[in-house]
C-alpha cells in the first residue's frame, strides 16, 4: 500500500460568513509528478482513511484529484533545469460540502490523502507516489 | 497556418474532425493509412519523431505547470494551448501521407465507451488483413525502449460520465476550467494505460505516464477529446478567454504563441457538431 499523507489540524479559513460559505476549495502545493501516475483521494478528518475507505461524505470524503506522472525512471533522463512543466504542480480540489461537514465539526480539521498508483513507467516505484509541500483550505463567501 | 495578427483570419475550407466512432469505412481507412505510414518513417516526418515530442526523449508538453519555486512559483498552465498546436501539426504531418486523414475524438463519455471501453476502431487487432496501426505503435528510443506499445485498460464503468463534462463547461474561469478538464484528462490517461503484468513483472501501459504515452495512438483521439471540449468551452465562455499574460508565450518547440491557436478555425479545422451514436444490429 503506499504511504499517504496526513496533515495537521489546519484552519478551515472561516470568515465572518461562518460556515455559510458559498465555495470551498482545498489546495495543494508542490506536488511531484516526476514519478508515477496516481490518484490522490482526500478525506477530512479521516487519518485512518485508506484505498477500500468508502468514497462518501459520511467517511469525509472531500474529492480526488489525478496525477499524471512523467514516469521518470530513477537513473533516467530527466526535463532540463528549469524548464517550467518539471516543476511540481499546485493542484486544488472544489470541496464546499466537505469542507461546509468539517466546519460544522470545528474551526480546524485533518486532510488525509490517500494515492491510489495508476500508471507507472518501468523502475518506478510505487511505494511512495505522493510528494507534497504543503495543503491549505480556502472558503469563498461568493 | 498561424492566424493574422488580428487572429480573425479564417481557412477557406476547414477540415471536420469527428467522433472515431461515427468515422465511415473510408475515413477510418484514411485515418490508419496515415499511421501506418508515418510509422514506417524515421525522420522527423515519421510517428516515433513526433510521438517523442511529448515524453522520452524531448520533454516538451506541459502539464500543470509553473514558472519559479518557493513562494516565487506563479502557475502558467499551457496544457491546453500547447496541446492544440501539437495536435494540428501532427494532423498536417499525417495528412502529407494521405489527404484523406483527420484525427478524430474519443468521447470516453459515451454509451459505447462505457460498454465496451476502448474503442473498437483502437482495440481491433487487424484492419484489411494487417495489423490495426491504431491499436500499438513501437518505440524506439534508445537507450530505454525498443518495443510495442502496451495498454491494460480499466473497467468501462470507471470512465467519466457525461455529466461531469457537463459540469466542465459550466465553469466560467479558465483557471478553474483548465485546472478540472486537466484532471478528467490525467484521470484517463491512467484508465487507459492501467496496470499489468508482462513476463512475470508488474508493468504499466503506455497511457499511462507522460513519458511514453504519445506513442500510443489512441493519445491523440484522448487530447482531440480533450481539444473539442474546449472548443466547446470557448463557444460559451469566450475565445479569448484566457490569461493576457499566456498570449505571447511560445508553444515550444512549434513555431506558434499562445495567441495563434485560439481560433480553432484560423487553424483550418471545425469540430463535427454532435457525437449522436447509432447503435446497429446486425
Amino acid at each position: 500500500m503506499a504511504k499517504k499523507f496526513v496533515s495537521p489540524p489546519i484552519d478551515l479559513g472561516l470568515g465572518a460568513a461562518g460556515t455559510d460559505f458559498t465555495r470551498a476549495d482545498i489546495h495543494f502545493r508542490g506536488v511531484d509528478h516526476a514519478g508515477p501516475s496516481f490518484e490522490a483521494r482526500v478525506f477530512l478528518n479521516n487519518p485512518e482513511a485508506d484505498e477500500h475507505t468508502p468514497q462518501t461524505l459520511d467517511h469525509g470524503y472531500a474529492g480526488s484529484f489525478h496525477v499524471y506522472g512523467y514516469g521518470v525512471f530513477p537513473e533516467g533522463p530527466r526535463t532540463a533545469a528549469g524548464k517550467p512543466p518539471e516543476a511540481p504542480a499546485e493542484r486544488y480540489i472544489m470541496a464546499t460540502e466537505a469542507v461546509r461537514r468539517a466546519a460544522h465539526q470545528g474551526k480546524k480539521a485533518t486532510v488525509t490523502v490517500v494515492p491510489v498508483v495508476t500508471g507507472m513507467a518501468d523502475g518506478n516505484r510505487l511505494d511512495a507516489p505522493l510528494k507534497l509541500d504543503g495543503v491549505s483550505i480556502v472558503t469563498y463567501n461568493q | 497556418m498561424a492566424a493574422d495578427k488580428g487572429g480573425s483570419a479564417v481557412a477557406t475550407s476547414l477540415l471536420l474532425r469527428k467522433n472515431v466512432s461515427n468515422l465511415s469505412g473510408p475515413e477510418l481507412a484514411a485515418l490508419r493509412d496515415a499511421y501506418a505510414k508515418m510509422m514506417k518513417i524515421t525522420d522527423n516526418r515519421g510517428y516515433n519523431y513526433w510521438s517523442g515530442i511529448h515524453g522520452v526523449p524531448q520533454w516538451f508538453c506541459w502539464h500543470h505547470g509553473r514558472i519559479g519555486n518557493g513562494s516565487n512559483a506563479q502557475p502558467v498552465d499551457l496544457f491546453l494551448p500547447w496541446h492544440r498546436a501539437y495536435l494540428i501539426l501532427l494532423e498536417h504531418t499525417m495528412r502529407d501521407q494521405n489527404a484523406g486523414a483527420a484525427i478524430p475524438w474519443w468521447d470516453w463519455t459515451s454509451l459505447e465507451s462505457h460498454t465496451i471501453g476502448v474503442p473498437k476502431a483502437f482495440a481491433d487487432k487487424s484492419a484489411g488483413g494487417k495489423p490495426n496501426p491504431l491499436r500499438q505503435a513501437h518505440i524506439k528510443v534508445p537507450p530505454q525502449f525498443n518495443r510495442t506499445t502496451r495498454r491494460f485498460p480499466g473497467s468501462p464503468s470507471d470512465l467519466p460520465a457525461p455529466g461531469e463534462v457537463q459540469a466542465l463547461l459550466a465553469l466560467s474561469s479558465f483557471s478553474d476550467f483548465t485546472s478540472q478538464v486537466q484532471d478528467i484528462h490525467d484521470r484517463i490517461h491512467g484508465w487507459t494505460g492501467g496496470m499489468g503484468v508482462v513476463g512475470g513483472k508488474q508493468v504499466g501501459g503506455d497511457m499511462g505516464t507522460i513519458s511514453t504515452a504519445a506513442f500510443d495512438p489512441i493519445f491523440y483521439s484522448h487530447h482531440c477529446m480533450i481539444d473539442r471540449i474546449w472548443y466547446l468551452w470557448q463557444l460559451q465562455h469566450g475565445q479569448n478567454n484566457i490569461p493576457s499574460t499566456y498570449l505571447g508565450m511560445t508553444l515550444t518547440p512549434f513555431p506558434l504563441k499562445v495567441q495563434d491557436v485560439l481560433n480553432i478555425h484560423s487553424l483550418g479545422y471545425e469540430y463535427a457538431s454532435a457525437s449522436a451514436e447509432v447503435t446497429v444490429h446486425a
